[in-house]
């Protein structure tokens, strides 16, 4: 019975009903409420799937010394439960060992990881800047256009700069922002009643 | 005498025509005022039951909508599976990293969701390896049924791999993703649900391969860059959609044409709103 569809769309009907009719209303409070924690619990069961599922694969890459991988799955898993073990001893998340690793090597190498990919992020820009095309051309004069108002150069070189952008700004900008706003809430809006229809299935897995 | 009629009268239809559009004006802006006074759910309301009774028209078949047609993406996606497919490599896909499972952000991870799901059924049909990596643990166990039971029909296919990867932090992330793409020579990416902006460092890495690459959000500041460095790109609300286009069913493809009607309205609104402050009302809510 638990797997029917109907099942699931039932409670999703019953479930959006509950959080409309508090939004709108201001009608049972608690049990909207209570329907936003289950949401927290569900994703903590889903953190523990994930944990499971992640440590099922590097198993079973170090078991068949997966060439150029089971190495890094023994340094991974390690790691990982290391720090998980660490954060559960009391006091919990604030253990010294624990909060050592965050500090001492958590914390360092995020910020090395996040000097490094900057360079990463101007090859992206910069590759976004080749004019292959009619909308790259428009995405680099505009840019170019951006930079120049934002930097003091810019209106030192021209001073039509920073009036353009001003311009980009307030006007194509923002005209296209709303416009993908305004289609983007009534196709999610959509989405929502297709789902609750029982007609948008495909994320849920197959047809019941 | 009878020229100078004609003038009077004219200059009466005029003040007639004068008076009657200020009128008109003052009672629309007392209605302004009166929506204005309205509580802002209760606008809310109204048009959330517009919307929705307009899509629920299409969907129950009550009112016959125009169809919407394919966007270029639709067909593309199976020429990509069918590509790697002869290539004998592998596809990577990731539907976003979302902030948890509610408001309207885990709604776009939803309609990621909807459209990997298709394109792990259409891996599953030709047995192309299908890679899904997410950071997203709360939906992992979603993510799981929904690729997984894809390939119920065809147990001989290759199965889907799902790849956690956990942390919050996105550059690290999207290292590991440009990582295992290039490691693995993936034949595609698709990448579609709502990113953030480390999303930048993935579209300059997938542009350095040879992968065919798919990306949408519904986030506009990152649009633009996508536009311009992956084949197919999916903005805002084709996302919601594409999801019901590939399905291909009669009633969701109305409900899309659907979608079209109320933005006719809206712009109708727009409009109206453009008229009347150039007019001195203010139609500001």
């Amino acid at each position: 019975m638990l797997k029917s569809r109907w099942t699931f769309l039932t409670l999703t009907a019953l479930a959006a009903c509950v959080i409309w009719g508090n939004y709108f209303f201001s009608l049972w409070p608690s049990l909207a409420k209570s329907l936003k924690n289950t949401l927290v619990f569900a994703g903590a069961f889903g953190l523990g799937v994930g944990i499971y599922r992640m440590t099922r694969q590097h198993t079973k890459f170090i078991q068949s010394r997966k060439e150029n991988q089971w190495i890094y799955s023994i340094l991974f898993l390690g790691t990982y439960f290391l720090i998980l073990i660490l954060g559960l001893l009391p006091p919990l998340t604030r253990n010294e060992t624990f909060l050592w690793f965050y500090y001492n090597v958590g914390l360092p190498i995020d910020a090395t990881m996040g000097a490094i990919v900057a360079f990463f992020y101007i090859q992206g820009a910069a590759r976004g800047f080749k004019i292959r095309s009619t909308d790259s051309a428009i995405l680099a004069v505009s840019s170019i256009i951006m930079i120049m108002r934002n930097a003091p150069i810019g209106a030192m070189i021209w001073g039509g700069f920073p009036i353009i952008g001003d311009w980009i700004l307030s006007v194509p900008t923002t005209g296209t922002f709303r416009g993908i706003i305004i289609g983007t809430g009534i196709g999610l809006i959509a989405m929502v009643i297709r789902t609750i229809m029982g007609k948008e299935r495909s994320f849920y897995g197959r047809d019941n | 005498m009878i020229v100078y009629g004609c003038v009077f009268i004219k200059i009466d239809i005029i003040k007639v025509f004068i008076i009657c559009g200020k009128l008109y004006i003052r009672s629309i802006g007392k209605l302004i005022v009166a929506i204005k006074t309205m509580s802002e759910k209760v606008i809310d309301l109204i048009f959330f039951v517009l919307i929705s009774g307009i899509i629920i028209s299409a969907l129950t078949k009550w009112v016959k909508f125009p169809k919407a047609k394919p966007i270029p993406v639709t067909n593309a996606l199976r020429d990509i599976v069918g590509r790697c497919t002869e290539m004998g490599r592998s596809i990577f896909t990731d539907p976003g990293r979302w902030a948890g499972m509610s408001g309207s952000r885990a709604m776009a991870g939803f309609a990621g969701l909807s459209i990997l799901s298709h394109v792990a059924h259409l891996c599953a049909e030709v047995d192309c390896k299908f890679v899904l990596v997410t950071q997203n643990a709360a939906a992992l166990p979603l993510i799981t049924e929904a690729i997984e039971s894809r390939y119920l029909e065809y147990p001989s296919s290759k199965p889907p791999e799902i790849r956690f990867l956990p942390g919050v932090s996105g550059n690290p992330y999207e290292n590991v993703f440009i990582s295992m793409v290039e490691r693995e020579k993936a034949g595609a990416v698709i990448s579609i649900g709502p990113v953030g902006t480390s999303v930048g460092l993935r579209v300059g890495g997938i542009s350095r391969t040879d992968a065919m690459s798919v990306m949408g959000t519904d986030r506009v500041d990152l649009v633009a860059l996508m536009a311009v460095c992956c084949d197919y790109i999916v903005i805002g609300e084709e996302m919601f959609a594409l999801g019901a286009l590939l399905g291909g069913e009669e009633a969701l493809l109305s409900s899309i044409g659907a979608q079209d009607i109320i933005k006719a309205l809206i712009i109708g609104l727009i409009l109206l709103g453009l008229i009347l402050v150039n007019l001195g009302v203010p139609f500001t809510l």
